[in-house]
């Protein structure tokens, strides 16, 4: 199962796996209308690792929650794998900040819940579930209870539970945001590694340059007032990172002073949200 | 210990619920065992609402998981209605301070979750039943809102409903109100008393509030540093309690006189641990 995955994850052919077309957005706050996002148009490739980038108030996390389908754009369109989206599915899996797990299940239980829900047969979801427990790394973990593990575990149960669905696009909205220096590092070597080895294809949220720069094939970088599309960087350091990468190398530190160069209109205070 | 057990009786004349004997639960950390909760002894009646108090580390949301059946005893047992528990189960529905939603699902489809994995009636009646609990705690304006959209109270309230559409007879709560804005917070006082009353479980609170717990319940279990159950107050103010009916001088004096005497309580148990309070 697991190759068959990894085969049809990594036919990579360059076609655009996901496409926003013109997406906009309007919040309705207290009778004023307010732009929150502005035309955005960007497309992903089947087996791309994608960061959208920005400080609060660019639209970033409304522009991934359209994608997933939890709120509704008020222009353009957002086509999945050719079709069009409405709403959200298990077809596009989702990992936010907040973990989300129900704590009275242990961790297999958790990571089977999207099977369960499909009736998938008992003996299947526990192979898939402990499966993608091993993706990442969290393998004889099963019995555990939510509320014994750390909360870096938390977040690797909730990639499990993702990847569980099989998902055409796994989407992160700030995943790894509310974890310690340390364990976030852990995070971004464990979530290339899932990335490497299952190739799915990732659009991930983050107001960290260095984690963007760290994770990405390309970065989108947003701008704000109003939250829009400022430019599209491809970043091309050597892979895996986590083996030829270290932050301090040059390419490293081009490739964010380009990124910071973006943003020399900030005032110093949003510009220290993002670095 | 004829003490604890004497203060650990539920109300007269009526048959306890839960019952602790004698629980206690060890932890192993760095190669040494630590009590966590020590030789608890404790009667519960049915539609009681217990509270717990204790400093941090006094083992009160430990002594909970072991209600809940997350947690086995290290020695003692727990009865529920008579059975000793052998892990969690649909009579006892717990409640976190972290609620837990799944994003991609609106509050009516998180709610229906709770029935969803018992194996639910009929789609109709399922809907039904999870529009009942929405609207008992308050959320039928946001019914197809998905938790991104939601406030962090308005979060704790659909988690509440998605445990309440599974009925238990034991809500176990596990200082699920935290960290809200007190407004919110006295919102949901108010909210929970309501659904006490008209669902008639039997609830046993964790707070390390005292005005919460005086509030709430009917008595307050306090807990001290070792993990025991030092006291436990019975609470006769009069209900309702929230709202005017704080207003009133009489009321109000006993109530701070009750807060006093936990709160005394609580620090004779805790040594230095009692900034919180």
């Amino acid at each position: 199962m697991a190759n068959e995955n990894v085969m049809s994850y990594n036919a990579n052919n360059g076609k655009p796996l996901l496409e926003l077309k013109g997406v906009g957005k309007v919040f309705n706050k207290e009778g004023k209308d307010f732009l929150a996002l502005e035309n955005v148009d960007l497309s992903v490739d089947e087996g791309e690792f994608v960061c959208i980038l920005g400080p609060t108030g660019c639209g970033k996390s409304v522009t991934l929650q359209i994608v997933a389908g939890l709120i509704e754009q008020t222009t353009g369109s957002v086509i999945l794998d050719g079709k069009e989206e409405h709403g959200p599915g298990p077809h596009k899996g989702m990992v936010f900040q907040e973990y989300a797990l129900l704590p009275w299940r242990n961790v297999l239980e958790n990571v089977e819940i999207g099977l369960e829900l499909k009736h998938v047969p008992k003996s299947e979801r526990h192979n898939i579930a402990r499966e993608q427990l091993a993706t990442v790394g969290l393998a004889g973990a099963e019995h555990q209870q939510v509320h014994e593990i750390s909360v870096g575990m938390r977040q690797r149960v909730a990639i499990a539970r993702a990847l569980a669905n099989k998902p055409k696009i796994l989407l992160m909205d700030e995943p790894f945001e509310a974890l310690d220096a340390l364990t976030k590092e852990e995070m971004q070597i464990q979530i290339l590694k899932v990335w490497e080895k299952t190739g799915t294809t990732i659009l991930f949220v983050t107001h960290d340059v260095d984690e963007a720069i760290f994770l990405s094939d390309r970065i989108c970088v947003m701008d704000i007032n109003p939250g829009r599309l400022k430019k599209v960087l491809a970043n091309h350091l050597p892979r895996p990172r986590h083996e030829c990468m270290s932050r301090t190398d040059r390419e490293f530190n081009e490739m964010r002073d380009e990124i910071i160069a973006l943003y020399s209109s900030l005032k110093d205070e949003e510009l220290d949200l993002i670095i | 210990m004829s003490e604890s057990l004497k203060n650990g009786s539920a109300p007269e004349g009526v048959p306890p619920l839960i019952s602790l004997k004698g629980v206690s639960k060890n932890f192993r950390k760095s190669g040494k065992d630590i009590t966590v909760v020590d030789d608890c002894n404790l009667d519960i009646a049915e539609n009681e609402f217990l509270v717990i108090v204790g400093p941090t580390g006094s083992g009160k949301s430990t002594l909970l998981k072991l209600i809940a059946g997350f947690e086995a005893p290290t020695a003692g047992e727990i009865r529920v209605g008579g059975d000793i528990i052998k892990g969690p189960g649909a009579d006892r529905g717990m409640i976190f301070q972290e609620y837990a939603l799944l994003p991609w699902r609106n509050v009516l489809k998180n709610v229906e979750l709770g029935l969803e994995f018992k194996g639910a009636e009929n789609e109709g009646g399922k809907k039904d039943l999870a529009m009942k609990y929405i609207d008992m705690v308050g959320l039928s304006a946001a019914v197809n809102k998905y938790p991104v959209e939601l406030s962090g109270g308005m979060k704790r309230r659909a988690s509440l409903a998605m445990i309440l559409v599974t009925k238990p007879k034991i809500l176990l709560m596990d200082g699920p109100f935290n960290a809200l804005d007190s407004k919110t917070k006295m919102t949901l006082h108010t909210e929970i008393t309501r659904i006490w009353e008209h669902e008639h479980n039997t609830v046993i609170f964790v707070t390390s509030e005292l005005d919460e717990a005086v509030k709430l319940s009917d008595r307050i279990a306090v807990m001290n540093k070792v993990g025991r159950i030092s006291k436990i107050f019975r609470n006769d103010l009069p209900r309702p309690r929230l709202g005017k009916a704080a207003l009133d001088h009489d009321f109000h004096n006993s109530f701070i006189q009750l807060r006093e005497e936990v709160l005394n309580e609580v620090k004779a148990g805790a040594g230095r641990a009692v900034c919180e309070y």
